[in-house]
């Protein structure tokens, strides 16, 4: 066994009412490539962020090369060797390849940028990484590999001897991916070690020698690559029996309201079919990127559909735009609460009421009625405000999507599309959240939930579907739900 | 992103149109008329239109001559690149506004030397010998409405005062000569308040009506320009005391003109853009024909006051002119 | 209850300052708190004033209307033209606001549905307001409008300023539109967040571009009032009225990042510029040392703005982060 050159002993991390990280326990090899895996939110992020010093840890060590160090910034841990290479790329698009590389370590000459050197010596990196390409030539005329071999590459000139990459192959195509392994087992060879986070079942067997499997903050277990199988790794991903905490009822499921055909759209989704019944809650499982918000945006009319046939309550639907699904029922709770759902600035008021048409006439609000109908909706749903005046920018997360869910439930809806619901959100209200949701699938409601957290679909949904890669991979009902199962068809290994 | 390109081109493309359209519909000459342009300093201005088209009418005087007239847009920046222009398209002879004539003289200079004669009209003279120039200077302009007021005040009248824009030459000439005719002359005078009114109706009104608040007696309003002495008398005949105040402006155009007629306005001085053209198309035809044998004239335009009693033959001029409708 | 009674102290803060400079005023000047200087102040605000509840409408949406001077000198002088050519008052003052909607809709169309910045959209507006009536004018004011006069000039029942009217009438309507119709929520919306209004199933394009026709109405009834007051037709008289009627939106209250804004805090701000405009002139403060009070004052006013908002921000971060990471 070589020496280690990385160790993590212990790392936890809070965050204010959550444990992100809780004794987690790596040990890098020097020139090997150790995979790290885990579930959506399970601190794999966090941990990355702690050894670059972008985070402290609470508690526990960091040892690099048998010594315990302590990063307050990246800049720090960039200087001890450590280069991180982050899932969104960073780079300067209008900046040219040469003052990528050379950024904040610009050559001088008397006290300005010595521009002829930094080409020169940008250029040497760039031959002997056969990057054929003008260190002038801008950053957004390349494509995403070459960026990110760049990116790889620049962490090798400025003597990196840990390479840390976060999901690396998200966005390149399969040719690429062999490139970017060519070149990582070219650097091991070389004594580099990589910290390699990954989803993709596939390119750990290839790439990675070392396994560190995390689960709830915790590390579950550690090993050689040689030591799991696929359906071992799953297993302690998701090992772990699911919370009684949903408030799950049955309910008595009718006809099928929303029934879609055959969806496509460029890149992002193909030929997903997928059909929703009144009273039932449907989840939608999948890893991030797997085309699940795609799907459900295409459908409200926020992402452009290409193809594909949608009946709605038996007659055909053809998504134009939100104006339009709304008219037609189809109402959405979007993934981003901040970007793409509340109007900050605004009162809760105000945001209950945006679009609800039975409090106007003409034109012009009925305030009174507006009031009314804000403060009863507000309080069926429990919100906690200091009342229906406060901008909804200053309630916690919580509160901000029961406000949110009080604008949709002032309308008729034929589906509830629920991106993420609980994202954000701290235990209790989302048990708030839950109840409500159960409440609305018994008064009728169809709805289809995305949710990146297993438990919440296993506990919640009657029935789900599973994307992988842009394709519905399964679907299961209730009685066939098993986290294996959904995280096989969710990392694309079943067809 | 695709769109956005076609549709710049798009625009550029009609922009160049509008610009060739434009540019030549008025330069069509025959071989053997003089060329010659007319750079004013803004045609979206009364007084520079005016003098635009009286120059058009002189020149049309003459066979063996064509106007062109260039818009400075009140640019600096704009009238110095269509000086350039003009004398790289080898007109025969260019007919200056200078919008500043301190920052144009030592180009006008060059040019000359080079060959192309250079007429200033309007302003100061500028510092060029070889320059012809027609002028009708600002302080003149001050000085004989000055003159008139003083001639009308009371001994110890009480005035306000309205000013053009802060730097403004005109403004600061026709302040000047007011103090060296009036102010000076007489210390019973009483100024009660001088303000800046950026030669706006709108301002010489909302000055007025403020002051009107302040001083129980205003005798008189003098003003650089004629727009704010009528926008004060605006303001004093909603006050109901207009009858009692005297208005001065300087410029003489239309508005002024009417004011008077009207009995609103007592005095202003005019530099007569008639007159200027005239002279100016003279001089520019005996440079070209060489009857001019020194290659330059200047003349200064006697500037012309206006009062009820020669009031009438300026209406009539304007309106025959399409100046007032 | 903290945020309410923090907006409270936030709106009644503008008329308290108004209030407190009046009593200041009236001890500098004794000629300051009479009824007829109080009603020539508010003569002299009320057309900036109209030009303020557009430029406060389309702040309050997200964009900026820079043409708004212009447009109120092209509308003004072209409706007094149809004025002396028809002899017809109503005939007149619908050409102005026709062309006001023209020209709003014109811009609504670049800056809504091409998505240029309307910044530079209504900056290019300016002249092509200026140029089009220049165009049929040829530079030269509009003299003898007759009876226009009456649109800017005397009293509504002997006693009310017609061109506070219009003023008064228009602070009904803005309050009105934004208070009580869905319009004008949804320019809240749009401002407060463009995204999540479209995600609501606001239609963003066709908002926009309505409150830019709005805007330009506006405009041309300023236009029309301003060349009623001067009794002339006087096309570059509005230059500058975009700028002044930011100040006092700004000053009132209206967030230049949008999302917030009342007619009657515009209203405030405006009242405040032009009682420290009287007061400086009734006390005969120097032009220059004018410009330079008047100048401290706006940043004053935007620098309220600015800190009200970095601690409503301070707010903001402190909720999302007490659920923990992502």
């Amino acid at each position: 066994m070589s020496e280690i050159k990385l160790e993590l002993k212990n790392i936890s991390k809070s965050f204010p009412g959550v444990k992100a990280l809780d004794g987690v326990n790596i040990a890098l090899r020097k020139g090997t490539v150790h995979a790290v895996m885990g579930e959506n939110g399970a601190g794999k992020s966090t941990l990355m962020k702690i050894i670059n010093g972008l985070y402290q840890r609470d508690e526990g060590q960091v040892i690099l090369d048998g010594k315990e160090v302590h990063f307050s910034g990246p800049m720090e841990s960039q200087a001890a060797g450590i280069a991180m290479i982050y899932q969104e790329l960073n780079f300067f698009p209008e900046l040219s390849i040469a003052e990528n590389i050379f950024m904040k370590r610009q050559p001088t000459k008397g006290g300005h940028v010595d521009w002829k050197k930094m080409m020169e010596m940008a250029k040497k990196i760039l031959d002997e990484n056969d990057l054929p390409y003008d260190p002038k030539t801008k950053i957004k005329e390349l494509p995403i590999a070459s960026i990110q071999m760049l990116e790889i590459v620049k962490a090798v000139a400025f003597k990196a001897q840990v390479i840390i990459m976060d999901e690396p192959t998200s966005s390149i195509s399969n040719k690429e991916v062999d490139m970017l392994f060519e070149k990582i087992r070219k650097l091991r060879e070389q004594g580099i070690s990589f910290l390699y986070i990954s989803h993709k079942m596939e390119e750990i067997f290839q790439i990675a020698d070392d396994i560190t499997i995390i689960r709830d903050g915790k590390s579950i277990i550690s090993g050689p690559v040689k030591d799991f199988t696929e359906d071992s790794i799953i297993t302690h991903m998701v090992g772990r029996s699911i919370d009684n905490i949903y408030p799950k009822e049955e309910v008595p499921i009718g006809d099928v309201v929303f029934e879609a055909k055959n969806l496509c759209s460029k890149d992002m989704f193909k030929n997903v079919c997928l059909n929703v019944r009144k009273g039932e809650i449907v989840g939608m499982a999948g890893l991030v990127g797997a085309g699940r918000s795609e799907v459900c945006r295409a459908i409200f009319g926020l992402d452009p559909l290409d193809s594909g046939e949608i009946t709605l309550a038996g007659k055909p639907y053809k998504p134009k735009d939100v104006t339009h699904a709304i008219k037609n029922k189809i109402l959405m709770i979007t993934e981003d609460r901040k970007k793409e759902g509340i109007i900050g600035v605004r009162s809760c008021r105000e945001n209950i009421t945006l679009t609800s048409h039975h409090i106007e006439k003409g034109g012009f609000i009925n305030l009174k009625k507006e009031v009314q109908d804000a403060q009863r909706m507000s309080e069926m749903l429990k919100v906690r405000f200091a009342g229906i005046e406060t901008p909804i920018g200053s309630l916690s997360g919580g509160n901000q999507q029961k406000v949110l869910l009080c604008r949709w439930l002032m309308l008729e809806s034929n589906l509830l599309i629920l991106d993420e619901p609980t994202r954000g959100i701290d235990v209790g209200a989302k048990l708030e959240i839950y109840n409500i949701i159960t409440d609305l699938a018994k008064k009728g409601y169809a709805i289809l939930m995305i949710s990146s957290e297993m438990p919440e679909l296993l506990g919640m949904c009657d029935r789900i579907y599973v994307m992988s890669q842009g394709y519905v991979t399964g679907c299961l009902n209730r009685n066939e739900f098993e986290q294996e199962r959904i995280m096989q068809l969710a990392t694309g290994h079943v067809k | 992103m695709k769109a956005k390109k076609v549709f710049s081109v798009l625009m550029a493309a009609a922009m160049m149109a509008g610009v060739m359209t434009g540019g030549t519909a008025t330069t069509v000459s025959a071989a053997d008329t003089y060329k010659v342009a007319f750079l004013p300093t803004d045609m979206s201005a009364t007084f520079a239109s005016w003098l635009a088209s009286e120059l058009q009418t002189a020149f049309d005087q003459y066979d063996d001559m064509e106007l062109t007239v260039i818009d400075s847009k009140n640019e600096l920046e704009t009238q110095i690149s269509s000086l350039e222009t003009c004398v790289s398209q080898g007109y025969d002879y260019i007919i200056l506004l200078p919008l500043e004539p301190a920052a144009e003289d030592d180009l006008v200079e060059g040019y000359i030397n080079d060959g192309t004669p250079i007429m200033n009209i309007n302003l100061d003279d500028l510092a060029v010998e070889k320059a012809s120039s027609v002028i009708a200077n600002p302080y003149d302009l001050g000085t004989v409405v000055a003159e008139e007021a003083k001639k009308n005040l009371p001994e110890d009248a009480k005035v306000v005062v309205l000013l053009g824009p802060s730097g403004n030459t005109d403004s600061i000439e026709r302040r000047r000569a007011y103090e060296d005719v009036l102010f000076s002359q007489n210390e019973n005078i009483t100024i009660l308040d001088e303000q800046i009114g950026d030669w706006e109706k709108s301002k010489g009104m909302e000055y007025m009506e403020n002051w009107l608040q302040v001083y129980d007696d205003v005798d008189a309003v003098i003003s650089m320009n004629d727009a704010m002495a009528i926008g004060a008398y605006e303001a004093a005949k909603d006050a109901g005391v207009a009858d009692d105040i005297q208005f001065y402006g300087v410029d003489g155009l239309a508005d002024a003109a009417v004011a008077i007629n009207d009995g609103e306005m007592n005095a202003t001085a005019l530099q007569d853009a008639q007159v200027m053209a005239e002279e100016g198309a003279r001089i520019a035809h005996e440079v070209l024909t060489g009857e001019n044998k020194d290659g330059y004239e200047k003349v200064q335009i006697p500037v012309t006051l206006i009062t009820k009693d020669n009031v009438s033959e300026f209406i009539d001029r304007y309106t025959e002119n399409g100046m007032l409708k | 209850m903290k945020s309410k009674s923090k907006i409270n102290i936030q709106k009644y803060s503008l008329i308290l300052i108004l209030i407190a400079m009046m009593v200041v005023c009236s001890f500098l000047s004794s000629n300051f708190f009479t009824a007829k200087n109080l009603t020539n102040i508010l003569k002299q605000v009320s057309i900036v004033t109209i030009c303020a509840f557009a430029q406060g409408m389309i702040i309050i949406c997200g964009e900026i209307d820079l043409s708004i001077g212009y447009l109120a000198g092209m509308a003004g002088s072209y409706a007094c033209i149809v004025y002396v050519a028809t002899e017809n008052l109503v005939i007149a003052f619908l050409v102005g606001i026709l062309l006001g909607a023209l020209v709003g809709a014109i811009n609504g169309l670049f800056v809504a549905y091409f998505k240029l910045p309307s910044f530079i959209v209504t900056l290019a507006m300016q002249t092509v307001c200026f140029g089009a009536i220049c165009l049929y004018t040829g530079g030269q004011n509009i003299y003898k409008i007759g009876n226009f006069k009456i649109f800017g000039q005397g009293e509504v029942f002997g006693i009310i300023p017609v061109t506070v009217t219009f003023m008064l009438i228009m602070l009904v309507i803005t309050h009105i539109i934004l208070k009580y119709t869905k319009f004008g929520r949804y320019l809240y919306a749009i401002g407060g967040n463009s995204e999540a209004a479209n995600a609501a199933g606001i239609q963003v394009c066709k908002i926009k571009w309505t409150a830019f026709i709005v805007s330009g109405i506006f405009a041309a009834i300023a236009g029309m009032v301003m060349m009623g007051r001067l009794n002339a037709g006087i096309p570059s008289e509005g230059t500058g009225y975009e700028t002044d009627a930011i100040t006092a939106t700004v000053i009132g209250g209206t967030s230049f990042s949008g999302g917030a804004g009342t007619a009657f805090g515009t209203l405030l701000g405006s009242l405040i510029i032009g009682v420290l405009n009287n007061i400086m002139n009734l006390m005969g403060i120097d032009s220059y040392l004018q410009m330079i009070i008047k100048g401290a004052i706006i940043i004053f006013a935007v620098l309220i703005d600015v800190l009200s908002k970095t601690q409503k921000i301070k707010v903001k971060i402190m909720a999302p982060a007490e659920g923990g990471q992502k």
